[in-house]
């Protein structure tokens, strides 16, 4: 049941009218629950078992945490079930894989059989949700919920469900303990985030993805270094307002539910250093690794921040997915953020401003570009092979059709923006006559019937 | 909910609704068939089309007045003249097809090209229009099969059209059994969808973008199956002249890349997985098995069109549809090969 489908919003109205005449926050956390059951399971039925059993399995965990002698004990068995979950669906085909071709390498047999294993929609972020409620109670930072309802609605609230943010329990557990409805503000900053989020994906990301990198990295052979190289900003731009997308989509709806989720992106190619770029970008995952990883490993108070440093970043690219792509992704990233660490603490990297901070924008934003070819390939082979085809295909004529040069700087515009002036705009479009109001949100949906495709699904309900 | 909202959202579904309805309307005076006529199902508003067993038809004996198209149907559902007892001595001759023998564009009976193909050949033959739209040649079959028995042809004539058999080609194969809950999505029927996908192909056509030519082994074969048992069932019924027509598109490998693509816009909106020169090739090979097949069959011929049908929007409305000017066109051409046949030529 994707975001950008009529089934979703007939969903969301139905859920939205049921609740409008209920006054109980008992019953109304019942309805969201079973609703985000049925959310999850509209993709495959058979995974809402599993969604059950790490609900259940970090929720008997965290009570035994607080309340039982052994709290490491317990702690270790849920950080080992939830990840050993995560391992089994996301990381074991890559593990019998690359055993398998060691093996050969050695000139042994191997009889590994890759077993037939599909990935759970938003396995990551829901493993990770579960996993920051029991560290948490480890560390005394929470309590744990007397109620397992509650618990079940925070891991599978269905707006955020599939791809984040990635919300603490401290930060949602809260927000269930009293009857939330949503007020008229924040019902029209709900609908005004769902359309933001829209256009962003189907009128921005999708087309830019159609027109440009999706014939970029297919035929890379075949392409201009033009091309190739528009490409790259292409899809940054693309995941970018793609992800960002969902998260407004999610945003809204949890707004109009009456609750909050929090910021995940704040302009990300705005950064004028990796670092800066990692507290711009999926702010709740990377916070999380931050939080749970680095400082979990020292931080840059115990043992050598450089090695927790690129321990971290390696498990964050290694989060996005199984491959040694995403294992070169996190340690690129990591080496990046370890030298600009380096070059502050010796006094050569300082804070700038003016035209150095543009050109250290364009730098940083560079780097991003050039490392997301390790992304977007399906394996290092065809990321060396595009970045190759960029310096060889000089001759090839280049062209790009006018759509995708169209969403491209609107795509770039759009980022630029500040958030405060972007919410200027939306208040003054929602407060236009609703005769022009209308026909201008028609017109929008016409838009989007053009440019949706049943073909192109969230990038990151892959992760 | 916030007044504002819900207003808000009142308005646009409302206008939604109202410019649905608009279409709709349109749709039943231009071409006397729509959602309105689907619902009422009355004796004097019936839906065009119906479903059989494997094969679309006409409701029979009604009549479609719209003001750019009016459709007479006959009694065995066809667009044709009515049927009487075959008298001795006449001929007749069944073209077999889809939505381009049916005539889509064409304004009257009168004006398709089995009808001018009839008067061609000055009433020596009578001629019954066989084309449903959106029959696949496996619709085709079957319609032949189970409708047109009886009728002791003496030709037949297959324009199969192939837009119905190629839009398979784009069509998602499901993997596996599927474990997903039921989904809402819009209704098929809604026409201002439909016409804003139809009109906006050109907005999601990419020139340069690679797509890999689909297999189409399996289509062919199928299609090669299909053909082979229309000719012998023709032959169990005594079929003497069986002819396999060329299918035609107004987009020519001789013609400029845009001018192709501009012309192709509708046939890629049921084929998106093709680009222009990969439709063409489609149509190049299905077309060879067309002549693969008459070429194995005694008394059945295999007629070349493309040459005698020029492409372009003098003779096309859209990719594969004619215009008035093209129906004729195709008269012309059919006439032209059934003088050629050793009875016609007496």
């Amino acid at each position: 049941m994707s975001f950008t489908s009529l089934h979703f919003y007939v969903f969301l109205l139905a859920i939205l009218a049921l609740l409008s005449v209920i006054d109980s926050n008992r019953q109304k956390k019942a309805i969201l629950l079973l609703a985000s059951y049925w959310f999850y399971m509209s993709w495959d039925w058979r995974f809402g078992g599993l969604l059950l059993l790490m609900t259940v399995v970090n929720f008997y965990c965290g009570r035994q945490i607080r309340f039982s002698a052994q709290p490491k004990l317990w702690l270790s068995l849920s950080l080992v079930f939830s990840l050993g979950v995560l391992g089994l669906f996301k990381y074991f085909n890559f593990f019998l894989d690359n055993l398998s071709s060691i093996a050969a390498l050695l000139g042994m047999a191997s009889h590994i059989n890759i077993l037939q294993i599909l990935l759970p929609v938003g396995i990551s972020f829901y493993t990770f949700q579960a996993l920051s409620y029991t560290i948490d109670i480890y560390r005394r930072e929470l309590e744990p919920v007397n109620a397992l309802a509650d618990f079940a609605l925070f891991v599978s609230f269905f707006p955020q469900l599939v791809a984040g943010p990635i919300v603490r329990a401290s930060y949602f557990l809260p927000q269930l303990t009293q009857m939330q409805r949503a007020t008229a503000v924040e019902q029209r900053d709900g609908v005004l985030l769902i359309i933001r989020g829209l256009i962003k994906k189907v009128l921005l990301a999708d087309v830019l993805a159609l027109h440009l990198v999706d014939p970029a990295f297919a035929n890379y052979q075949q392409q201009s270094s033009w091309l190739l190289i528009l490409g790259l900003i292409g899809y940054s731009f693309q995941v970018y307002l793609d992800f960002s997308a969902y998260t407004d989509i999610a945003r809204g709806c949890a707004r109009l539910l009456g609750y909050q989720l929090p910021v995940n992106f704040n302009r990300p190619y705005l950064a004028d250093t990796i670092s800066n770029f990692w507290q711009r970008w999926h702010i709740s995952m990377s916070s999380f690794f931050r939080d749970y990883l680095y400082y979990g490993l020292g931080g840059s108070k115990k043992g050598n921040v450089y090695v927790n440093l690129l321990i971290t970043f390696v498990a964050i690219g290694v989060w996005h997915g199984a491959g040694w792509n995403f294992v070169l992704y996190g340690l690129c990233h990591g080496l990046l953020v370890a030298l600009e660490r380096w070059l502050r603490e010796k006094g050569w990297l300082v804070q700038q401003t003016g035209w150095r901070w543009a050109l250290a924008v364009g730098r940083t934003f560079m780097l991003v570009c050039l490392l997301r070819v390790m992304f977007r390939a399906e394996d290092l082979q065809q990321a060396g092979g595009y970045l190759l085809a960029i310096w060889q295909n000089t001759a090839v004529p280049f062209q790009l059709t006018a759509v995708g040069a169209t969403a491209l700087l609107l795509a770039v515009l759009l980022h630029g923006i500040a958030p405060r002036y972007l919410e200027q705009w939306q208040l003054r479009l929602y407060n236009w006559p609703l005769l022009v109001k209308a026909p201008a949100l028609l017109v929008l949906l016409y838009g989007l019937i053009v440019f949706a495709s049943a073909e192109a699904p969230f990038i990151y309900f892959q992760f | 909910m916030d007044s504002q909202l819900c207003n808000t959202l009142i308005v646009v579904l409302l206008l939604f609704v109202l410019a649905e309805v608009a279409l709709q309307w349109r749709a039943e005076v231009k071409f006397g068939n729509s959602i309105f006529s689907a619902v009422a199902a009355t004796d004097n508003s019936v839906s065009m089309f119906e479903a059989r067993d494997g094969f679309k038809i006409l409701s029979a004996n009604q009549r479609f007045d719209g003001s750019s198209i009016s459709v007479q149907s006959n009694r065995l559902g066809l667009r044709s003249p009515e049927l009487g007892q075959k008298m001795p001595g006449s001929s007749r001759l069944i073209v077999l097809g889809a939505s381009s023998t049916y005539g889509a564009y064409a304004r009257t009976n009168a004006e398709t090209f089995p009808a001018l193909l009839q008067q061609r050949l000055n009433g020596q033959l009578e001629v019954i229009n066989a084309g449903i739209p959106g029959n696949d040649l496996d619709s085709q079959y079957q319609l032949y099969r189970q409708q047109l028995s009886g009728l002791h042809e003496d030709i037949l004539i297959v324009y199969s059209g192939l837009s119905n058999d190629i839009g398979r080609l784009c069509r998602k194969q499901q993997s596996g059994k599927s474990y997903a809950l039921p989904q809402l999505s819009a209704p098929k029927w809604l026409l201002s969808v439909d016409l804003l996908l139809k009109n906006t192909t050109d907005l999601r056509y990419v020139p340069y973008k690679y797509q890999p030519m689909p297999d189409l082994a399996s289509l062919l074969a199928q299609y090669q199956t299909t053909l082979q048992a229309i000719i012998q069932l023709a032959k169990q019924r005594g079929v003497q002249h069986i002819l396999l027509a060329e299918n035609l598109t107004s987009f020519r490998p001789e013609q400029p890349l845009s001018l192709q693509q501009a012309l192709a816009s509708s046939a890629l909106y049921y084929t998106p997985c093709l680009d222009v020169q990969q439709f063409s090739e489609v149509f190049r090979q299905y077309n060879h098995t067309l002549a693969q097949v008459a070429v194995k069959q005694q008394g059945v011929h295999y007629l070349p069109l493309s040459h005698l049908v020029p492409g372009g929007r003098q003779h096309f409305t859209d990719s594969v549809h004619f215009t008035a000017k093209g129906e004729q066109a195709m008269a012309d051409a059919l006439a032209e090969a059934l003088r050629g046949l050793p009875e016609m030529a007496k």
